[in-house]
């Protein structure tokens, strides 16, 4: 009998305790739950991975308030592809994008990147649940977009990234990488 | 020595010679732009088919397609009316005019008073590639900040006809794909 009650009460006490969960889940996060240093491993594909296979990606990236209740994204990748498997190129690129946030309260607008005609593009960002999702778009010479999207979602041990790049209305790159958090 | 005025004379001259033959230079660009527009001014119209899931489901797939490509200064303006049928009945039916103004890239033209990608306005420009002029309207909701990407390829075929793809891309999905065929009326 002791132990029927036992269950009752355990059964009781987790539904209380997932009718504050699951709201709180539910709503969209501030950009403070995001901020931290994160690290991880990726794999990319493109449209040509059928023939080429898939490439690995080391990553990083740093998350920090910024004036103005804005942030700042601050990310490396590493990335392997050519070469030969004892000897691969290896490539480095850094990003950094502050970004401010508009009337809305979702919406931030990239602060050094505001024309998608210049070679660093439009950038915007948005925070949707417990993921933010950084945009960046530019046009080149002859009036073709291309549309790249950072997605970061918070996970229980740091982030997942989901990364695609869009082009004449075709994904051409995707990577999906997960990150542990290494520092707040 | 010291250079007198008369001595300057030939300096100015020089300098006219230039500056008409850049002026001439740019009025060529202008010209050779608004020859690359020409083949698609006109009136089309025509019939298209949706096939995006959610559209086909809910027995939206029909299209009536309208457009009007009309010269406005060195650029142009693109007015398009869809209506939407459901078992033939129109059920919708929406209007879009869009003016736009040449760039410094021939085939590049930006529009008219929707220039604020992150605004009300929204962002629009439109390229020419060979037989194909394709209008881009890029909105970012303010709220949400989540995006709509609107294509629409119009490409000639032949000396009457037209071709139109249209594309919606939302925060990264392609969400309706129009396929249609115009003539010159």
């Amino acid at each position: 009998m002791k132990s029927i009650f036992r269950s009752l009460f355990a059964a009781a006490f987790l539904a209380g305790a997932l009718s504050f969960v699951v709201p709180a889940q539910a709503q969209d996060a501030t950009p403070k739950a995001f901020y931290g240093v994160y690290s991880g491993t990726g794999i990319a594909r493109s449209k040509d991975s059928f023939y080429f296979g898939i490439t690995m990606r080391d990553l990083d990236v740093e998350i920090r308030p910024a004036d103005g209740g804005g942030f700042t994204v601050k990310w490396t990748t590493v990335l392997r592809q050519g070469g030969t498997p004892e000897n691969p190129d290896v490539r480095k690129k850094g990003t950094t994008l502050t970004f401010a946030p508009a009337e809305g309260g979702k919406l931030f607008k990239g602060v050094e990147r505001t024309d998608p005609y210049s070679e660093e593009g439009l950038a915007w960002a948005r925070i949707n649940k417990r993921t933010l999702t950084v945009y960046i778009m530019t046009i080149s010479g002859n009036g073709k977009y291309n549309l790249q999207s950072y997605a970061r979602t918070i996970s229980g041990r740091g982030m997942d990234l989901e990364f695609t790049r869009i082009k004449g209305g075709e994904t051409t790159r995707s990577v999906k990488a997960k990150l542990v958090k290494q520092a707040e | 020595m010291s250079l007198s005025y008369p001595s300057l004379r030939p300096v100015g001259a020089l300098a006219l010679g230039v500056a008409v033959l850049l002026a001439a230079n740019l009025l060529a660009v202008t010209g050779s732009q608004a020859e690359s527009l020409k083949p698609f001014f006109g009136h089309f119209s025509g019939e298209g088919v949706a096939n995006s899931e959610q559209v086909v489901e809910l027995g939206l797939k029909e299209r009536d397609l309208d457009v009007v490509i009309e010269p406005a200064g060195d650029g142009m303006t693109v007015n398009w009316t869809t209506v939407v049928r459901r078992d033939g009945e129109a059920v919708k039916r929406s209007t879009t005019t869009i003016e736009f103004k040449p760039t410094d890239d021939p085939n590049v033209f930006k529009a008219v008073g929707r220039d604020e990608p992150l605004g009300i306005s929204g962002y629009s420009w439109a390229a020419i590639d060979g037989h194909k002029l394709t209008v881009y309207i890029l909105a970012v909701d303010a709220r949400t900040g989540s995006y709509n990407l609107h294509s629409y390829e119009r490409t000639l075929k032949g000396a009457t006809g037209m071709e139109l793809k249209f594309l919606r891309i939302k925060n990264g999905k392609p969400k309706v794909i129009v396929q249609g065929t115009l003539k010159r009326k």
